[in-house]
């Protein structure tokens, strides 16, 4: 066996792969030739290497982002009808709307302010026990429109080998000031828990809770 | 947790999760647009093309970005995927032909180095004399202290860097033999070339590497 020869069974020596025969044919020639058993003694230290390298995570935000990315679902086919019909129930409905923001308290209309500016947070909030995604304004509104009562708890999961806890600790703050300060909520309204580790892969998710505190 | 009633071979209905089903189970709710089912391929390959991609471009955004456009390639497209290949091929094959377009607009827009299948760098089975047998390339089994850590993290780099170098081709056959740990027939498939043909890119691009971190290796691990 020459060192050429050599040189391309390396792979299938790597893979075992080889018949008996020509492995030992391979390691008798590496034994008298330096060169080829430094050859081999490289080659398979890089590939070990190569399957050694670090895994990365993508980004806690990145499903979040993706799926504002996708387009919204059409409408369904109706013809005129149901556009005609639909501007006129949604005229209702801003007539209706606009009635109730009047009766309001001042200080949950600027909450509900504040709810409207915030619409790209990319945080989605999964809902128990209905298991609907919502974002953050989203809670906001559901909660303002039973007139503040409850408490919403948060229960931050996380995939303990998926999430840097640097990632985690700046993902849990983030929501704190979203709904502490930029929404102000006040203290007590909002309950954020301590994260708990989920197998769920590479997700920073919130789960909402609704009801009066215990 | 979203439960969905599916039936077998044999007509039997039973109601599983969407975690539980494979991607070709699946496959009908992705084409109805459901969006739970398409979160759940999300988290399936997510980490998993990140990887790929970042093996290629080692750039976190752009590899992100690559991901990104994949799961919208596959989101437009998969009312006309057939399922003549795995689904999981198809993805890969999605990344792949993304990460090539990626390469190629950076050749344009950057003046990079060209790359060519015909390559002389480090070709194989070329000799060298003279050399002493006394290379033995080992990470310790013992927990490593922290200046070996950082060694073998600065060799990760330098490695990481050397694959990024690579020829595009070599470059992918490389990452889904020796990164993503795939078998040869599936990146054939993906890839679309025969088994030969890869086995012979993974081998050559091996070599290169090989070659171009000698100089690290012989400097010690």
């Amino acid at each position: 066996m020459n060192c050429t020869e050599t040189y391309s069974l390396f792979p299938y020596l790597l893979d075992g792969t080889l018949s008996p025969e020509k492995e030992k044919d391979l390691k008798e020639h590496m034994k008298v030739c330096s060169t080829c058993h430094k050859k081999w003694v490289s080659y398979s230290f890089t590939v070990r290497t190569l399957k050694e390298l670090p895994r990365r995570t993508i980004s806690p935000f990145f499903l979040p982002r993706l799926m504002e990315r996708l387009p919204r679902r059409e409408p369904s086919p109706g013809g005129w009808f149901v556009p005609a019909f639909g501007g006129v129930f949604l005229l209702f409905l801003l007539s209706l709307g606009f009635a109730y923001y009047l009766n309001k308290e001042p200080s949950q209309v600027e909450w509900q302010r504040g709810v409207r500016k915030e619409s790209s947070f990319p945080y989605l909030l999964r809902e128990i026990p209905s298991g609907r995604s919502l974002k953050p304004h989203e809670v906001m509104e559901r909660w303002l429109s039973e007139g503040g009562k409850g408490v919403i708890v948060i229960v931050p999961l996380y995939n303990p080998g998926e999430v840097s806890q640097v990632d985690l600790h700046k993902s849990v703050e983030n929501l704190k000031t979203l709904f502490l300060n930029q929404y102000g909520v006040p203290t007590g309204a909002v309950e954020i828990l301590s994260p708990r580790p989920s197998s769920e892969v590479g997700r920073v998710e919130f789960y909402l809770v609704r009801g009066p505190k215990e | 947790m979203f439960v969905v009633a599916v039936r077998d071979e044999e007509g039997r209905s039973s109601k599983k999760s969407f975690r539980e089903l494979t991607d070709e189970e699946l496959l009908p709710f992705l084409k109805k647009g459901d969006e739970e089912a398409f979160r759940e391929i999300v988290s399936r390959y997510q980490h998993r093309l990140y990887n790929f991609a970042l093996r290629f471009t080692r750039n976190p955004e752009d590899a992100e970005e690559i991901v990104q456009e994949t799961f919208l390639k596959v989101f437009h497209s998969l009312k006309g995927f057939r399922g003549d290949s795995l689904f999981s091929t198809w993805i890969y094959q999605i990344t792949k032909n993304l990460c090539i377009n990626y390469h190629y607009t950076r050749l344009r827009h950057h003046d990079a180095t060209t790359y060519s299948l015909d390559t002389t760098q480090g070709e194989v089975g070329e000799e060298e004399e003279g050399e002493e047998q006394s290379h033995t390339f080992q990470i310790p089994v013992t927990e490593p202290s922290p200046q070996e850590l950082l060694l073998r993290k600065e060799f990760h780099e330098i490695l990481e860097s050397a694959v990024r170098e690579l020829d595009p081709h070599y470059r992918i056959a490389l990452i889904l033999r020796d990164v993503e740990g795939m078998e040869y027939e599936e990146i054939a498939r993906i890839l679309k070339v025969p088994v030969g043909t890869v086995k012979s890119r993974i081998h050559r691009a091996r070599w290169i590497l090989m070659e171009k971190i000698k100089p690290f290796l012989e400097g010690g691990i």
